[in-house]
Protein backbone atom coordinates (compact mmCIF):
# COMPACT_ATOMS: atom_id res chain seq x y z
CA UNK A 1 0.00 0.00 0.00
CA UNK A 2 1.42 3.53 -1.00
CA UNK A 3 0.12 6.11 1.45
CA UNK A 4 -0.16 9.97 -0.04
CA UNK A 5 -0.31 13.43 0.42
CA UNK A 6 -3.34 15.87 -0.87
CA UNK A 7 -3.31 18.87 -1.09
CA UNK A 8 -5.84 20.93 -0.21
CA UNK A 9 -8.01 22.72 -3.42
CA UNK A 10 -5.85 24.54 -5.03
CA UNK A 11 -6.42 27.98 -6.23
CA UNK A 12 -5.55 29.68 -9.31
CA UNK A 13 -1.76 31.92 -9.79
CA UNK A 14 -0.06 29.25 -7.49
CA UNK A 15 2.75 27.62 -8.80
CA UNK A 16 3.05 24.92 -6.90
CA UNK A 17 1.19 23.34 -4.03
CA UNK A 18 1.52 22.36 -1.17
CA UNK A 19 5.18 23.44 -0.43
CA UNK A 20 6.01 21.20 2.81
CA UNK A 21 4.47 17.95 3.78
CA UNK A 22 4.98 14.87 5.59
CA UNK A 23 4.40 11.23 4.38
CA UNK A 24 3.84 8.07 6.14
CA UNK A 25 3.71 4.95 4.44
CA UNK A 26 3.66 0.95 4.80
CA UNK A 27 5.08 0.30 1.32
CA UNK A 28 8.38 0.59 0.05
CA UNK A 29 7.19 3.34 -1.91
CA UNK A 30 5.09 7.01 -1.35
CA UNK A 31 3.45 8.50 -3.04
CA UNK A 32 2.72 12.89 -3.29
CA UNK A 33 0.15 14.91 -5.14
CA UNK A 34 1.38 18.44 -5.70
CA UNK A 35 -0.63 21.13 -8.09
CA UNK A 36 1.27 22.92 -10.45
CA UNK A 37 -0.29 25.87 -11.57
CA UNK A 38 0.14 28.52 -14.49
CA UNK A 39 -0.01 32.15 -13.45
CA UNK A 40 0.80 33.42 -17.10
CA UNK A 41 -1.66 34.64 -19.16
CA UNK A 42 -0.52 32.65 -22.01
CA UNK A 43 0.02 28.72 -21.71
CA UNK A 44 3.16 27.43 -20.63
CA UNK A 45 4.74 23.94 -20.23
CA UNK A 46 5.34 22.53 -17.08
CA UNK A 47 7.54 19.89 -15.99
CA UNK A 48 7.36 18.08 -12.67
CA UNK A 49 11.06 16.63 -11.22
CA UNK A 50 12.05 15.21 -8.43
CA UNK A 51 15.63 15.87 -6.66
CA UNK A 52 17.05 14.93 -2.91
CA UNK A 53 18.03 17.41 -0.63
CA UNK A 54 21.19 17.86 -2.48
CA UNK A 55 18.94 18.39 -5.81
CA UNK A 56 20.46 15.19 -7.45
CA UNK A 57 17.47 13.82 -9.29
CA UNK A 58 15.88 10.93 -7.64
CA UNK A 59 14.55 8.06 -9.90
CA UNK A 60 11.32 8.90 -9.31
CA UNK A 61 7.78 8.11 -11.02
CA UNK A 62 5.83 11.24 -11.88
CA UNK A 63 2.20 11.04 -13.87
CA UNK A 64 2.70 12.81 -16.14
CA UNK A 65 6.09 14.05 -16.29
CA UNK A 66 5.26 17.08 -18.21
CA UNK A 67 1.74 18.64 -19.60
CA UNK A 68 0.73 22.06 -21.33
CA UNK A 69 -1.58 24.06 -18.61
CA UNK A 70 -4.01 27.45 -19.84
CA UNK A 71 -3.80 30.19 -18.44
CA UNK A 72 -4.49 30.46 -14.82
CA UNK A 73 -5.32 26.48 -14.70
CA UNK A 74 -3.64 24.26 -12.83
CA UNK A 75 -4.07 20.33 -13.04
CA UNK A 76 -2.54 17.20 -10.44
CA UNK A 77 0.80 15.46 -11.10
CA UNK A 78 0.95 12.34 -9.17
CA UNK A 79 4.64 11.75 -7.44
CA UNK A 80 5.58 7.53 -6.68
CA UNK A 81 8.88 8.04 -4.92
CA UNK A 82 10.81 4.45 -3.41
CA UNK A 83 12.29 4.48 -0.45
CA UNK A 84 15.46 2.78 -1.38
CA UNK A 85 15.94 0.64 2.03
CA UNK A 86 15.87 3.93 3.67
CA UNK A 87 13.20 4.14 6.93
CA UNK A 88 13.07 8.09 6.30
CA UNK A 89 13.49 10.42 3.21
CA UNK A 90 13.72 13.75 1.94
CA UNK A 91 12.71 14.89 -1.15
CA UNK A 92 12.12 18.28 -3.14
CA UNK A 93 9.60 18.14 -5.57
CA UNK A 94 9.97 20.65 -7.90
CA UNK A 95 7.40 21.90 -10.40
CA UNK A 96 9.79 24.01 -13.50
CA UNK A 97 8.76 25.73 -16.80
CA UNK A 98 10.83 28.02 -19.29
CA UNK A 99 7.69 30.59 -20.23
CA UNK A 100 9.85 32.66 -22.70
CA UNK A 101 12.50 30.95 -24.76
CA UNK A 102 12.96 32.80 -27.36
CA UNK A 103 15.61 35.41 -25.65
CA UNK A 104 19.88 34.65 -24.96
CA UNK A 105 19.42 34.59 -21.47
CA UNK A 106 16.39 32.49 -20.50
CA UNK A 107 14.63 32.05 -17.16
CA UNK A 108 14.16 28.47 -15.98
CA UNK A 109 11.64 29.16 -12.60
CA UNK A 110 11.49 26.16 -10.28
CA UNK A 111 9.63 25.89 -7.27
CA UNK A 112 10.18 23.16 -5.03
CA UNK A 113 8.81 21.65 -2.20
CA UNK A 114 10.18 19.81 0.73
CA UNK A 115 8.79 16.56 1.99
CA UNK A 116 9.56 13.78 4.57
CA UNK A 117 8.74 10.57 4.48
CA UNK A 118 8.33 7.92 6.77
CA UNK A 119 8.42 4.09 6.46
CA UNK A 120 5.85 2.10 9.11
CA UNK A 121 6.84 -1.32 9.79
CA UNK B 1 -67.49 41.77 -7.43
CA UNK B 2 -65.28 44.54 -8.43
CA UNK B 3 -65.64 45.85 -4.96
CA UNK B 4 -64.46 42.80 -3.70
CA UNK B 5 -61.61 42.36 -5.34
CA UNK B 6 -59.99 45.73 -4.59
CA UNK B 7 -60.84 45.06 -0.69
CA UNK B 8 -58.64 42.11 -1.22
CA UNK B 9 -55.99 43.58 -2.56
CA UNK B 10 -55.72 46.67 -0.31
CA UNK B 11 -55.99 44.42 3.03
CA UNK B 12 -52.99 42.20 1.28
CA UNK B 13 -51.31 45.62 1.19
CA UNK B 14 -51.62 46.21 4.65
CA UNK B 15 -50.77 42.91 5.51
CA UNK B 16 -47.36 43.09 3.58
CA UNK B 17 -46.60 46.68 5.53
CA UNK B 18 -47.99 45.41 8.81
CA UNK B 19 -44.70 44.90 11.33
CA UNK B 20 -46.61 42.55 12.97
CA UNK B 21 -44.61 39.69 10.03
CA UNK B 22 -41.16 38.05 11.51
CA UNK B 23 -38.34 37.72 9.11
CA UNK B 24 -36.26 35.02 9.57
CA UNK B 25 -32.69 35.47 9.09
CA UNK B 26 -29.64 33.28 9.10
CA UNK B 27 -26.10 33.27 8.66
CA UNK B 28 -24.20 31.41 5.79
CA UNK B 29 -20.69 30.89 6.84
CA UNK B 30 -18.13 30.75 4.26
CA UNK B 31 -14.53 29.49 4.75
CA UNK B 32 -10.82 29.66 2.67
CA UNK B 33 -7.42 28.39 3.08
CA UNK B 34 -4.61 29.96 1.70
CA UNK B 35 -1.78 27.29 1.58
CA UNK B 36 1.98 28.86 2.03
CA UNK B 37 3.27 28.98 -1.26
CA UNK B 38 5.51 31.04 -3.84
CA UNK B 39 4.27 31.91 -7.44
CA UNK B 40 7.24 32.92 -10.26
CA UNK B 41 6.25 35.57 -12.80
CA UNK B 42 8.74 35.78 -15.28
CA UNK B 43 8.37 39.50 -16.35
CA UNK B 44 11.10 39.64 -18.97
CA UNK B 45 13.84 37.63 -19.75
CA UNK B 46 17.70 39.07 -20.25
CA UNK B 47 19.54 39.93 -22.90
CA UNK B 48 23.55 39.03 -23.40
CA UNK B 49 25.56 41.57 -24.67
CA UNK B 50 29.49 41.36 -25.77
CA UNK B 51 32.30 43.29 -24.27
CA UNK B 52 34.47 44.72 -26.90
CA UNK B 53 37.31 42.11 -27.38
CA UNK B 54 34.26 39.76 -27.27
CA UNK B 55 35.92 37.34 -23.86
CA UNK B 56 32.77 38.14 -22.22
CA UNK B 57 28.84 38.05 -22.40
CA UNK B 58 27.42 39.86 -19.95
CA UNK B 59 23.48 41.11 -19.38
CA UNK B 60 25.11 44.36 -17.56
CA UNK B 61 27.00 44.97 -20.64
CA UNK B 62 25.85 47.97 -23.23
CA UNK B 63 22.79 46.56 -25.16
CA UNK B 64 22.21 43.73 -22.71
CA UNK B 65 19.08 43.80 -20.23
CA UNK B 66 18.52 41.78 -16.86
CA UNK B 67 15.70 39.60 -16.86
CA UNK B 68 13.17 40.08 -14.02
CA UNK B 69 11.16 37.77 -11.91
CA UNK B 70 7.83 38.50 -10.10
CA UNK B 71 7.93 36.90 -6.90
CA UNK B 72 4.87 36.29 -5.11
CA UNK B 73 5.14 34.54 -1.63
CA UNK B 74 2.31 33.57 0.71
CA UNK B 75 4.50 32.32 3.68
CA UNK B 76 7.38 33.82 5.34
CA UNK B 77 9.84 30.85 4.93
CA UNK B 78 10.77 30.87 1.51
CA UNK B 79 14.22 30.95 0.52
CA UNK B 80 14.50 32.26 -3.64
CA UNK B 81 18.21 31.73 -5.22
CA UNK B 82 19.56 31.79 -9.00
CA UNK B 83 21.28 29.38 -10.08
CA UNK B 84 23.77 30.16 -13.12
CA UNK B 85 23.71 27.69 -15.95
CA UNK B 86 27.12 25.52 -16.55
CA UNK B 87 26.87 25.37 -20.20
CA UNK B 88 25.15 27.46 -23.34
CA UNK B 89 22.05 25.90 -24.14
CA UNK B 90 22.16 27.24 -27.78
CA UNK B 91 25.63 28.43 -29.23
CA UNK B 92 27.95 28.17 -32.24
CA UNK B 93 30.71 25.33 -32.54
CA UNK B 94 33.78 26.43 -29.96
CA UNK B 95 31.71 29.00 -29.01
CA UNK B 96 30.58 27.25 -25.44
CA UNK B 97 34.20 26.21 -24.75
CA UNK B 98 36.85 27.36 -22.01
CA UNK B 99 33.29 29.54 -20.49
CA UNK B 100 32.53 30.12 -16.69
CA UNK B 101 29.01 31.32 -15.61
CA UNK B 102 27.94 33.87 -12.85
CA UNK B 103 25.38 35.12 -12.10
CA UNK B 104 23.80 37.79 -9.70
CA UNK B 105 20.36 38.83 -8.40
CA UNK B 106 18.85 41.64 -6.58
CA UNK B 107 15.55 42.24 -4.96
CA UNK B 108 12.70 44.84 -4.21
CA UNK B 109 9.73 45.30 -2.65
CA UNK B 110 8.73 43.07 0.22
CA UNK B 111 11.94 41.74 0.75
CA UNK B 112 14.67 43.63 -0.39
CA UNK B 113 18.68 42.71 -1.03
CA UNK B 114 21.55 44.51 -2.96
CA UNK B 115 24.08 42.91 -5.69
CA UNK B 116 23.87 39.28 -4.17
CA UNK B 117 25.76 36.28 -6.04
CA UNK B 118 22.65 33.88 -7.63
CA UNK B 119 23.51 31.00 -5.52
CA UNK B 120 22.97 32.72 -2.25
CA UNK B 121 19.57 31.83 -1.01
CA UNK B 122 17.76 34.32 0.35
CA UNK B 123 14.65 34.04 2.67
CA UNK B 124 12.09 36.55 1.47
CA UNK B 125 9.04 37.66 3.51
CA UNK B 126 5.41 37.30 2.73
CA UNK B 127 3.90 39.63 0.32
CA UNK B 128 5.39 40.21 -3.40
CA UNK B 129 9.32 40.91 -4.34
CA UNK B 130 10.52 41.70 -7.42
CA UNK B 131 13.90 39.99 -8.58
CA UNK B 132 16.62 41.55 -11.29
CA UNK B 133 18.64 38.87 -12.55
CA UNK B 134 21.69 39.64 -14.09
CA UNK B 135 23.94 36.81 -15.97
CA UNK B 136 27.79 37.10 -17.15
CA UNK B 137 29.63 34.08 -19.60
CA UNK B 138 33.59 34.88 -19.72
CA UNK B 139 36.11 33.08 -21.73
CA UNK B 140 39.21 31.85 -20.15
CA UNK B 141 40.55 31.43 -23.40
CA UNK B 142 39.70 32.91 -27.33
CA UNK B 143 36.61 35.02 -27.96
CA UNK B 144 33.07 34.13 -28.34
CA UNK B 145 33.08 33.61 -32.13
CA UNK B 146 29.37 34.59 -34.37
CA UNK B 147 26.23 33.36 -33.80
CA UNK B 148 23.62 32.52 -31.17
CA UNK B 149 23.83 32.47 -28.29
CA UNK B 150 21.46 31.18 -25.00
CA UNK B 151 21.57 30.51 -21.76
CA UNK B 152 19.43 29.00 -18.76
CA UNK B 153 19.51 30.43 -15.57
CA UNK B 154 17.05 29.01 -12.38
CA UNK B 155 15.32 31.65 -10.68
CA UNK B 156 14.64 28.85 -7.58
CA UNK B 157 12.08 29.11 -4.62
CA UNK B 158 11.81 26.43 -2.26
Amino acid sequence: MVMGLTAATPSNAQAMTPMRGEVKSFSDKFALRVFPANPYPHRIRVEVRVYDETFAPIAATVMPQAAMLAPQDNRSFMVVVPFEGQTERRVRVCTEAVPFTDQTTRLRTQVCGRFIAYKMN
Amino acid sequence: MRKLILTACAGGALAASSPAVIAATANVPFAGLVTATCVLTVGTPGVLAPNTDFTSLNSLAAGGTPGSVAILSTGASFKVSAIAPTVFTLAPPTGGDNVSFASTYQTTGATATGTTPGTTQTTIGAGTTNMTVNLAATKSAGNFTGGAYAAEVIVRCE
